[in-house]
């Protein structure tokens, strides 16, 4: 019953009330989050970095069949990715995975691992940059390299990703945006300005979505039917301020969009 | 009459100067009956009369009326004292026949009764003194009815008073006339209850009885004063050594480095599901159907099974009650109402109800401290007995309870975020009856309860089980140098039927299954005065839908008295508990755990008012059920934050746990106090072999606490606690999963962080007015006087960046009426 007292007050949310104060990794997206035979997935990583102090990005892949992860026998080049991040969209990284591989009666859960720190917070990323091995084993146990890592200017995230082998499993696509808000509808606004936020996306499932801001307030989103709509509210004094909004289909599927308010 | 002297003294003589009629004794007086009583008697240099004695009783069934009256009316008489040779008067004793005539006896003047004010009890032995024309002095003393008499007093007015320690009294002044005969009604109120009179119910603190080991027996008379209970008698029981403190103060009983799980209630030797209601505020059984409430702790009887922890056995009043009286209390919390009536010599009926409204208190203190929309539990709960003494000397008695519970946390809006709603409803039947040396008892309890929970729509978590308990035991207290025996059989059985399908709690679990439990118990008590061993052995068994156990436990104690006051004890033993319904539903293969417990202590009265009872115990918990932490409990549970064991349930759990319990107790009339303290340690080695410490590992715990009566009916009280604080795994990390879009805690090394010590403390006051048909009483029960933030569950933050610690209660200022008739 504590458990249940306790647990009831904390629901689930990125921070408080949709603000972004400190460095966060907001979305992992793997294109197609099913892969099946033949498919070539691809992952981009969405980083918001509010302090503007600047990170450095590591990806990673953890097969976990209950003893560890599979990668970890395998060279770092093949599960590890250092990309780059500008505007907060990171380079598409294309795991070398070999679907034809997997039996076709088998499929394998991917963590997908994302994590920003600040620049000296990390040095186990200048490891995988440089290739050294001995990072490997670190990597290849996510929770226990988490405890070891400070709180303070790390973000860690997990994706979780399906490969079959079959190949007649249902594709499963990430939504599809298609029509997104006008960049003069939030590009320069007033102090304390209400922003209407208009998205319509597709998908074969529900959507759920978050929207988060660097400063301002974002209240949370009003689906009917495909089209989404949210509302920024302008902080009272001038600055610049992202806007985020994250979607996600519940079956692995997920979106981002990212935009930049200059409050005057 | 007809005084005559027998000489005691030479060579003066006393002689009487003023005769008092006795009060002739009403019964003998209707028969005709007369008698002679010689009495002996100091006759002071004064002319007093001093100390006075029967030396000669009356014949017949009158004796002892002739006695008392002849000695009330020789304490008025006035004497001219012996003289010595030098003729200075002296004090002498002699002996005085005082002869009872019927045609002479004196018409009564003054009749009436001394009764206690407030109460209305009457007051027995009590000295009535009647002060007339040219002060002349008549004393009577009320009978066993409170009922007193003055025969021949002179016309004129009178002054009468009670006259004993510890009591005042009105004065009734009265005009005494001849030929007639006034009634008057004195009404005594004991404002200094320590002098004087000891027919005050004496609260028994500590005594065992054969065969526990340790057995901490609480009488509730007084312990409704002590400080920090808010006047409930069975939560005092957390103020005694070998009871861990439970986070928040919900009365969970965690005893001897045991889980809440393991400990059980009992009424009159049936189990109980609950005994506290939400929040530990309030126990659901009214403290004035109790006659004394034990905790015990380990090591306990073979009557006891089923459970590896301690056991609270709250015991219900055998004796009638000695007058109608009903009450009304209004607290802070809560009303209770409260009527006992007897009907006829040998039955009476109780009832009590109550309802809480401390929702409406509480409510703006919880939002205060910003816990996002809880809703203080309402309650109420209602008892109605009925008992009846056989002409056997037995007793036949009937409960019936019932208790509701309700508690909510809202959203912003007001709406219903999860509600949790506990009853139950049982009747009970108990008969006791001698035969020959032996006593004979049967209980049988039955009735619904339900546990229900619900988050929003989609979520919904019940238990509903129906359960019997049947118990008959024979008794034989060993006399000196005998055996004796105590045998016995405990059934338990009915169905259950439980449904969790709660979001974030595991996978649909939902069952429903018929059970029994038979048990069987053997006791012998070898007694050789100074040595008493008592081993003991219990069958149990469980026939379920799911699975069929079955154990035997031997138990043995042992107790060696040296001299009059110091024993030693000490006591080795296997307790077995079985997988809940729920469990052995999800793995059938699971089976009993058990504790061997050994104990060994003295008890030491070390002065009158003063004794010391030391006990050190050691509890091996093997077969220990773990897995599962992830499900959903209604009352039992780990610290909600920390590492979780998910897997299936299995019996792969070791515990162990050793301590040594301290208790130092006085009581005199006037004063309650005792310093609990309690060292411990309390470990856990998980499936895999992990040690840990046990979740409410305390290791040390202290309990401080006096009651004190004053005069004119003030009694002051305080307590102090204090505990360490639980263990808990710190969170060094945390995982954003975008999926889910939750936080994954990443937590640190195994129990590396502490919660802050616990300390509090309480102070009551209480205050009687005295009227006299009635009582009222005023109480102010300051609780966490210096308003202590006590971490007491160490929560987070949604996002655990910070720890956000949930800290129990400020300062509350409970207080309360209570109007008594």
């Amino acid at each position: 019953m504590i458990a249940a007292f306790v647990h009831g007050c904390a629901l689930p949310s990125l921070g408080g009330g949709g603000e972004l104060d400190g460095l966060q990794v907001m979305s992992v997206v793997v294109d197609p989050p099913l892969i099946r035979p033949g498919d070539l997935p691809s992952a981009v990583a969405w980083v918001a970095d509010p302090t503007e102090e600047g990170f450095e990005l590591l990806l990673w892949t953890c097969t976990d069949l209950g003893q560890g992860c599979l990668e970890s026998g395998f060279p770092l080049a093949q599960w590890t990715n250092t990309p780059l991040v500008a505007d907060g969209r990171s380079e598409p990284w294309l795991p070398p995975l070999d679907t034809a591989a997997i039996p076709p009666d088998l499929t394998l859960t991917i963590n997908v691992f994302g994590l920003a720190c600040a620049p000296g917070v990390c040095p186990e990323i200048g490891l995988v940059r440089e290739h050294d091995s001995t990072v490997g084993d670190l990597l290849a146990d996510p929770f226990g390299f988490a405890r070891t890592l400070p709180m303070e200017g790390t973000s860690l995230v997990r994706r979780e990703v399906a490969a079959t082998g079959s190949p007649a499993t249902l594709e499963n696509r990430n939504p599809q945006v298609d029509e997104t808000p006008t960049a003069a509808s939030y590009s320069h606004v007033r102090t304390g300005a209400i922003v209407p936020l208009h998205f319509r996306l597709s998908d074969e499932t529900d959507m759920t979505s978050n929207g988060f801001a660097t400063c301002g307030t974002i209240a949370d989103g009003i689906w009917t039917g495909h089209d989404l709509d949210l509302t920024f509210t302008a902080p009272d004094a001038p600055a610049s301020c992202e806007i985020w909004v994250t979607i996600e289909d519940g079956t692995g599927g997920s979106a981002v969009w990212r935009g930049v308010s200059v409050i005057q | 009459m007809v005084p005559a002297f027998a000489f005691a003294a030479e060579p003066t003589l006393p002689v009487v100067q003023e005769a008092v009629p006795p009060v002739y004794p009403v019964d003998a007086l209707a028969l005709g009956v007369e008698a002679t009583v010689v009495l002996e008697l100091e006759v002071e240099a004064t002319g007093r009369v001093g100390p006075a004695v029967v030396f000669t009783p009356a014949e017949g069934k009158f004796s002892d009326a002739f006695g008392t009256a002849a000695l009330q009316a020789i304490r008025a008489y006035r004497f001219e004292p012996a003289h010595d040779a030098s003729g200075a008067p002296v004090p002498s004793t002699i002996r005085y026949a005082l002869r009872f005539v019927a045609t002479q006896a004196a018409a009564i003047s003054v009749e009436g009764m001394v009764r206690e004010a407030g109460t209305r009890v009457p007051m027995a032995g009590v000295e009535v003194r009647a002060v007339g024309p040219r002060q002349a002095l008549r004393i009577a003393e009320s009978d066993a009815s409170g009922i007193w008499r003055f025969a021949g007093l002179p016309d004129g007015e009178w002054n009468i008073t009670v006259t004993a320690p510890g009591l005042d009294t009105e004065a009734a002044v009265l005009t005494i006339a001849t030929g007639r005969v006034a009634t008057v009604t004195l009404y005594a109120e004991r404002t200094r209850p320590w002098e004087g009179h000891t027919d005050l119910e004496i609260v028994v603190i500590g005594t065992r009885a054969a065969p526990e080991v340790t057995e901490r027996v609480l009488g509730p008379t007084e312990l409704r004063y002590l400080p920090g209970t808010n006047g409930d008698v069975i939560k005092v029981i957390q103020n005694l050594p070998g009871v861990a403190r439970s986070p928040l103060g919900i009365g969970q009983l965690l005893v001897r480095g045991t889980s809440p799980e393991d400990s059980a209630y009992f009424i009159d030797g049936t189990r109980v599901p609950i005994v506290f209601h939400f929040a530990g505020l309030a126990t659901v059984v009214n403290g004035d159907f109790l006659q004394e409430v034990s905790l015990l702790p380990g090591n306990y009887s073979a009557r006891y099974g089923r459970q590896l922890g301690g056991v609270v056995e709250l015991r219900t009043r055998e004796s009638l009650p000695d007058r109608d009286r009903a009450y009304l209390a209004i607290d802070l919390y809560q009303t209770t109402a409260f009527v006992e009536s007897k009907i006829g010599k040998h039955s009476a009926i109780s009832l009590s109800a109550r309802r809480s409204y401390i929702d409406a208190i509480l409510n703006p203190v919880l939002d205060g401290l910003d816990l996002g929309g809880v809703q203080a539990p309402r309650y109420y709960d209602g008892q109605l007995r009925i008992q009846t003494e056989r002409p056997s000397g037995g007793t036949v008695s009937g409960l019936f309870f019932g208790s509701d519970d309700s508690f909510r946390v809202l959203d912003d809006g007001e709406a219903e975020l999860f509600g949790l709603h506990v009853g139950f409803l049982k009747g009970q039947i108990n008969w006791s009856e001698p035969v020959g040396r032996w006593t004979a008892e049967t209980s049988l309890i039955s009735g619904p309860e339900v546990q229900t929970f619900a988050i929003g729509v989609d979520n919904e978590a019940y238990e509903k089980p129906w359960t019997c308990g049947f118990r008959h035991e024979w008794r034989l207290a060993p006399g000196y140098g005998g055996i004796g025996w105590r045998v016995g059989t405990d059934v338990a059985g009915g169905r259950y039927r439980w449904l969790f399908d709660v979001e974030g709690f595991g996978d649909v679990d939902q069952g429903d299954t018929a059970w029994t439990a038979p048990s069987f118990y053997v006791e012998p008590t070898l007694d050789s005065g100074a040595f008493e061993l008592t081993p003991g052995l219990r069958f149990d068994g469980l026939l379920s839908d799911d699975n069929d156990l079955s154990t035997i436990d031997p138990r043995v104690s042992v107790r060696l008295v040296l001299g009059d006051s110091l024993s030693l004890d000490g006591g080795f033993g296997k307790y077995s508990q079985f997988p809940t319904f729920r469990q052995s539903k999800e793995n059938p293969a699971l089976v009993q755990a058990d504790a061997i417990q050994t104990s060994i202590g003295f008890d030491w009265q070390i002065r009158t008012h003063w004794s010391l009872e030391v006990t050190a115990f050691e509890n091996h918990l093997r077969g220990l059920i773990v897995g599962r932490e992830d499900a959903f409990a209604f009352f039992t549970s780990p610290p909600p934050f920390g590492p979780v064991d998910t897997a299936s349930y299995r019996n792969d759990g070791l515990g162990h746990a050793v301590g040594l319990e301290s208790m130092l107790k006085l009581h005199t009339e006037r004063t309650v106090a005792w310093l609990a303290t309690t060292v411990q340690r309390a470990d856990r080695i998980d499936r895999f072999g992990h040690p840990s410490l046990f979740a409410y590992d305390q290791p040390f715990i202290l309990t401080a606490l006096v009651s004190h009566q004053l005069p004119r009916q003030w009694r002051l009280g305080s307590r102090v606690r204090y505990g360490s604080g639980n263990p808990y795994t710190p969170v060094q990390n945390r995982v954003w999963d975008l999926d889910s879009r939750t936080w994954i805690p990443i937590y640190g090394t195994p129990d590396s962080a502490r919660l802050s010590a616990y300390w509090q403390i309480d102070a009551r006051f209480d205050k009687d007015w005295v009227y006299r048909l009635w009582k009222l009483t005023f109480y102010l029960d300051l609780q966490n006087v210096t308003n202590r933030q006590n971490v007491e569950v160490i929560a987070y933050t949604t996002d655990y960046s910070a720890e956000s610690p949930i800290t129990g209660l400020p300062i509350i200022p409970a207080f309360g009426l209570r109007a008594e008739w």
